[in-house]
């Protein structure tokens, strides 16, 4: 059953790996072409601002669900480490579902978030996309972060 | 109270920082009365992150990434032999030199010391240099990162702040400048005391060629400020050519990137910059609680309380960034102190561009502080030597650099003044 897990849990990785190239690509492409259409040919992309930052918070969402799941964000981790092996792990297993709380209750805030009616309804305001599509992006990256963090969880009692 | 309680607890037990923030948001929301937030957070926590000026973010980032990868540091170094090389302890004039010319280009300390001592460390130690005075100089070197524009740490104080990041990139010119000088001035010093080794000045026929092929990614640095100076280009807007011309030297000129290196390329950029925009998403909704909790006005009045001298209340601050620079890395200082404290600099009447660069400069000066200081531990490693040697090696930097402070702090002028005349302020 964990080894089914931690499969899916690459699997997903391997995803918004894709998915972060991607979007990292699209947006360096659409600031280079806004400069030089716009210095170039006075021609500006009337959508690239809006769509760029768009990109940007997605790459931000996708980042954090990989760095989460690579244990590669910033702690402060020096008091730690000068404790004894099993103390860090029982700390690890503690935060692990501390961590697991978090997001989960931001995913299910931000899913009550988009599915507000007043939110439903809104458009952007250059390319008149429904706004709902681009924040749904929110609660689905937690939820993906949620799942990264129940395998790691699994994986560190495992091995306690 | 229970809020920040639990915030340093969970802190300091190696909790990833943004996701304390976030828990912090939640237990404050919790405990108070003002559980209605909760409707807000999302929007609070996507809003801080769709912002137009973070967007430089990752286009600076694939600048160093693609720069870095296509030989950048080695070319820079041959330059900058061949205009420093020749002196007493030539090699650490070259050092840090490339440093700064490093750091016009890629705007993280962190990022530029990896690289550089990498590079720097084993030839000055073949060259008969000390280990600990070798990594000491890399990472004072790199401190100017944050400082020379294009900088990381402006661009989210500008976004923090409310505050043009045009202006707060030709702020930090300066006091870049006068950095540098410190530090020359420190290796000048040095060289006298311990008999660092004489260099030869290269012949003319070599010099030339190294020159052309080192200073040719200097047209990056050249099209960001001088577009940003005359108003022709926002920052972003910069960032995008400075990717146009990194690329193009990358693939066409250099020709040491492979198209088939571009994935793995922006797959990194984009973690970099993760890394960053998620701290401010976090801390933008933990800040937002604070003010809900009454912290930033309380501050205010124990500051208006302790002094009502602008200057002393920047001493002030350069105390408290360096005692949380000891302890917490410098990016998340940057966060989460910036909004809490900016209501009492705006009380006190201090210009909000000179306190980017006060503060951005505090920041950097954590990077060399033990016992967190990653600035530190990088060179360590790479110079295999104790965490005692190299602190030895580095005070005399760390003295300059306070030094540069103090007369940033006492004349606003040498950050004020080139946006002014620029007409940036």
């Amino acid at each position: 059953m964990i080894g089914l897990l931690i499969k899916g849990d690459n699997y997903l990785a391997a995803i918004e790996k894709v998915l972060l190239t991607l979007i990292t690509g699209s947006l360096v492409l659409i600031l280079m072409a806004q400069v030089v259409l716009r210095y170039g040919f006075s021609r500006p992309l009337f959508w690239a601002e809006e769509i760029s930052v768009q990109l940007l918070v997605f790459m931000t969402l996708f980042g954090l669900s990989i760095l989460l799941k690579e244990q590669r964000m910033i702690a402060i981790d020096f008091i730690v480490a000068s404790f004894s092996e099993k103390y860090r792990k029982g700390i690890s297993i503690a935060l692990q579902v501390i961590g697991l709380i978090v997001i989960l209750f931001f995913a299910y805030e931000a899913t009550l978030w988009i599915l507000r009616p007043e939110v439903r309804i809104e458009l952007s305001p250059t390319t008149q996309i429904p706004v709902w599509i681009n924040y749904a992006v929110f609660p689905v990256s937690f939820y993906g972060m949620s799942f990264h963090l129940i395998v790691g969880f699994l994986k560190t009692v495992k091995s306690f | 109270m229970l809020t920040l309680i639990v915030f340093f607890a969970l802190l300091f037990l190696g909790f990833p920082v943004a996701l304390t923030l976030m828990a912090g948001t939640l237990v404050f929301i919790f405990t108070s009365d003002l559980q209605v937030l909760l409707n807000t957070v999302p929007i609070q926590f996507y809003g801080s992150v769709e912002k137009n000026g973070l967007l430089a973010i990752p286009l600076f980032m694939l600048v160093g990434e693609v720069m870095n990868r296509g030989g950048l540091t080695q070319r820079l170094m041959s330059a900058a032999n061949v205009l420093v090389g020749g002196f007493r302890g030539g090699l650490a004039y070259v050092n840090l030199l490339t440093n700064a010319m490093a750091a016009s280009i890629m705007g993280s300390a962190v990022a530029q010391i990896s690289v550089m001592s990498k590079v720097m460390i084993p030839q000055m130690e073949k060259r008969g240099y000390n280990k600990g005075l070798s990594a000491a100089i890399t990472t004072s070197g790199g401190l100017l990162g944050p400082i020379i524009p294009p900088s990381m740490l402006m661009i989210i104080y500008g976004v923090i702040a409310y505050q043009p990041i045009s202006a707060l990139f030709v702020a930090g010119i300066l006091p870049g400048i006068l950095m540098f000088i410190a530090f020359a001035s420190v290796i000048f010093i040095v060289g006298i005391k311990h008999d660092l080794p004489k260099e030869q000045w290269q012949p003319f026929s070599q010099a030339v060629p190294k020159l052309i092929s080192g200073l040719a990614p200097g047209l990056i640095p050249l099209v960001v400020i001088a577009g940003i100076i005359s108003g022709v280009m926002t920052p972003t807007e910069s960032g995008a050519v400075a990717s146009i011309i990194a690329f193009f030297l990358g693939i066409c000129i250099y020709r040491n990137i492979r198209l088939s290196e571009i994935p793995d390329i922006l797959g990194s950029v984009a973690l970099n910059t993760a890394v960053i925009t998620s701290l401010i998403a976090a801390a933008s909704s933990f800040g937002w609680v604070l003010t809900f909790a009454g912290l930033p006005d309380r501050l205010v009045e124990i500051i208006s309380s302790m002094t009502g001298s602008p200057l002393v209340f920047l001493f002030l601050i350069n105390v408290l960034m360096l005692i949380l620079g000891m302890f917490l890395e410098t990016i998340s200082v940057l966060i989460i102190i910036v909004p809490i404290l900016l209501p009492a600099v705006e009380a006190m009447g201090i210009d909000l561009i000179h306190f980017g660069v006060v503060v951005c400069m505090g920041t950097v000066v954590g990077l060399i502080t033990p016992p967190v200081g990653p600035g530190l531990y990088i060179a360590m490693i790479q110079a295999d030597i104790p965490m005692r040697e190299i602190f030895y090696w580095i005070l005399p930097f760390l003295v300059a650099l306070l030094t540069t402070m103090v007369l940033i702090n006492c004349f606003p002028l040498i950050s004020t003044w080139l946006p002014g005349i620029t007409g940036l302020i």
